[in-house]
């Protein structure tokens, strides 16, 4: 009977460490799995007894490329639990600092680690050889992303200024000022990779995924809104709980999850794309209906041309924000701890990041509880594992490796967040030749 | 010619902190006007900082190999360089990739020279392992005589 295995024992060009296995028998593709072996952290168990206003700067050293998506879901939690809620010119800092991390985030993954799959390159470095016009311009929009998270948060990598509250430090209007004039062009570049990003031979694949992401309703989410889905979900983040199911896979150290009474879903830019692409600004609707997509997109590989969108709509929020921004009285409102839960979800640029705590008396973290994206979104990778392998099943290993490989990157994954790189492990049987 | 000094490290690595420790150090004790600057390891960032000049030092920490506190000296192009020189990156570039990405896109400084103290642990934390503390003085004096080597370079071509 022929069997077939195909192994990927490290995956390249994701954060962290996993493996991909998947088992083919008689051309059915029998099981697949995303492997996360990357030992766990531990971090819930760190915040424990530390001091509530400890949790941004913990929970930001979790991960390099999205530190500010951890600190915002820290610092809403908090304040959730405190009963506090910050406004104004504090709010609009909070929502630049995202559109800063977004930027980051979304370029390096669009044009260092997700184009070269689709141009048949190993790597960024191997791209940069025949495509060192798209890399540079990756490399512009990256930098004036790491200008933002400079100024609102201290510095590139691992922020030091958000605190529970508001800011150690705002920034001058004139700091921002400056910041601005280099985001324009920035944005412009985003425009100008358009049409090439459209022309990328995209593999034809489809799912009915269950989409889920923050709605707030007034405006594209980063740190408020009511977690919807595409299947009429809508819970408030202190249900979150309730809504869903994290369980553990002996195959994985990170958790999956699912929606409770139905199964997988998918958390993300597709996500936020399919729940609030009416909130877009005109620029950034105009280059989806030039990208095709202006409808929708269920093409998790065509995820790629969401991140444009999405970093475009950064750029023009943070010109927005700039532009209006007004220097607070104070750096930061002052919050008092209690006894209480706070909970809060903010979108990172890999989706919904959740986190809960329990405050005692004296201020210190009872019990904390962090699901990052990437875990809610294992279940759905490898669905599309399985589906894709079996779209393509007829491939050589090879090629099929690379298609494999290359459905996991569309989830952009943070595998070190999760758990939290990759090992392929194709299983054909006995009697089925590799070719 | 212009020359800048960039350490690049995570202080918060124990021994990987090294380079820029050593060029904070410098800065202190070096009487002359040298540009130094701290980064993260990751490609937008190194473009920018070598962007404006044509050479180059670069401070970082190596990966152990059984001699902590051991001075290498790489004229990148004429040396191999390591895959990676940080052991504690949690970026998909280090500096490795940085310079091979920044010679694919014909934007390298024209001299670029990695000097290395060679790391023993780089678990968390602040401050360095015992040996590598101890070599942070030759370090810094490495780091002045490659600066006095270019000068001099620099006097003979004038």
């Amino acid at each position: 009977m022929p069997t077939k295995t195909i192994k990927v024992d490290y995956l390249a060009r994701v954060e962290g460490e996993g493996a991909l296995s998947l088992k083919i028998r008689d051309g059915i593709v029998q099981d697949a799995k995303l492997k996360i072996f990357e030992p766990p952290r531990f971090f819930e168990a760190f915040l424990r007894d530390r001091d509530f206003a400890e949790a941004p700067d913990i929970t930001a050293r979790i991960c390099g490329i999205c530190p500010v998506a951890y600190q915002m879901s820290a610092v809403h939690a908090m304040e959730n639990a405190a009963g506090v809620r910050v406004t104004g010119p504090l709010r609009d800092l909070r929502r630049l600092l995202y559109c800063g991390e977004w930027i980051e985030s979304h370029a390096l993954h669009v044009f260092m680690l997700h184009a070269p799959d689709f141009l048949g390159f190993e790597d960024a470095v191997a791209m940069a050889r025949d495509h060192g016009d798209i890399v540079r311009t990756g490399l512009a929009i990256k930098k004036a992303g790491n200008a933002i998270v400079t100024l609102v948060g201290g510095r590139e990598i691992h922020p030091i200024n958000v605190r529970v509250g508001g800011f150690y430090k705002t920034p001058s209007k004139a700091s921002l000022k400056k910041l601005s004039e280099s985001l324009a062009p920035a944005r412009d570049h985003v425009l100008s990779v358009l049409t090439w990003a459209k022309a990328l031979p995209f593999p034809e694949f489809e799912a009915d995924y269950e989409m889920v992401a923050l709605r707030h309703g007034a405006e594209y989410p980063f740190n408020e809104g009511r977690i919807a889905s595409t299947k009429g979900l809508d819970a408030d983040a202190a249900n979150y709980e309730s809504a869903f199911t994290e369980r553990q896979e002996p195959h994985s150290t990170a958790l999956h999850s699912i929606v409770n009474g139905r199964g997988a879903y998918l958390v993300g830019p597709m996500a936020r794309f399919a729940i609030n692409k009416d909130l877009l600004t005109p620029l950034a609707k105009e280059a989806a209906t030039q990208l095709d997509i202006e409808h929708g997109c269920a093409n998790p590989f065509k995820s790629i041309l969401v991140r444009l969108i999405e970093i475009l709509f950064a750029f023009e929020e943070a010109l927005r924000l700039i532009e209006s921004f007004e220097e607070p009285d104070a750096p930061a409102i002052r919050v008092e701890p209690r006894s209480a839960t706070g909970v809060a979800a903010t979108e990172a640029p890999r989706g919904l990041l959740y986190q809960r705590y329990d405050i005692g008396e004296n201020g210190q973290i009872t019990l904390a509880k962090i699901v990052p994206p990437t875990s809610q979104n294992q279940k759905t990778i490898e669905e599309d594992l399985r589906g894709v392998a079996q779209q393509y099943v007829s491939l050589p290993d090879e090629e099929l490796q690379w298609r494999c490989e290359q459905t996991i990157r569309n989830y952009d994954p943070c595998i070190s967040c999760s758990a939290h790189f990759l090992k392929l492990d194709v299983d054909r049987g006995p009697n089925e030749a590799v070719q | 010619m212009t020359l800048r000094i960039i350490a690049v490290g995570n202080l918060n690595r124990r021994d990987d902190g090294a380079g820029i420790l050593a060029a904070r150090a410098f800065r202190r004790s070096f009487k002359g006007d040298i540009d130094v600057v701290e980064s993260i390891a990751e490609p937008a960032s190194l473009l920018t900082a070598w962007g404006d000049v044509d050479t180059v030092i670069i401070l970082d920490a190596s990966a152990p190999a059984g001699k902590p506190g051991r001075i290498r000296s790489i004229v990148v192009g004429q040396d191999p360089l390591p895959k990676e020189t940080s052991a504690a990156s949690t970026h998909a570039f280090g500096l490795a990739s940085a310079l091979e990405l920044a010679n694919a896109l014909g934007e390298a400084p024209a001299t670029t020279i990695v000097l290395t103290i060679e790391g023993e642990d780089f678990g968390y934390g602040e401050g360095l392992s015992q040996h590598v503390a101890a070599a942070i003085s030759n370090f810094v004096q490495a780091i002045t005589d490659c600066t006095q080597a270019i000068a001099r370079k620099r006097t003979t071509h004038a």
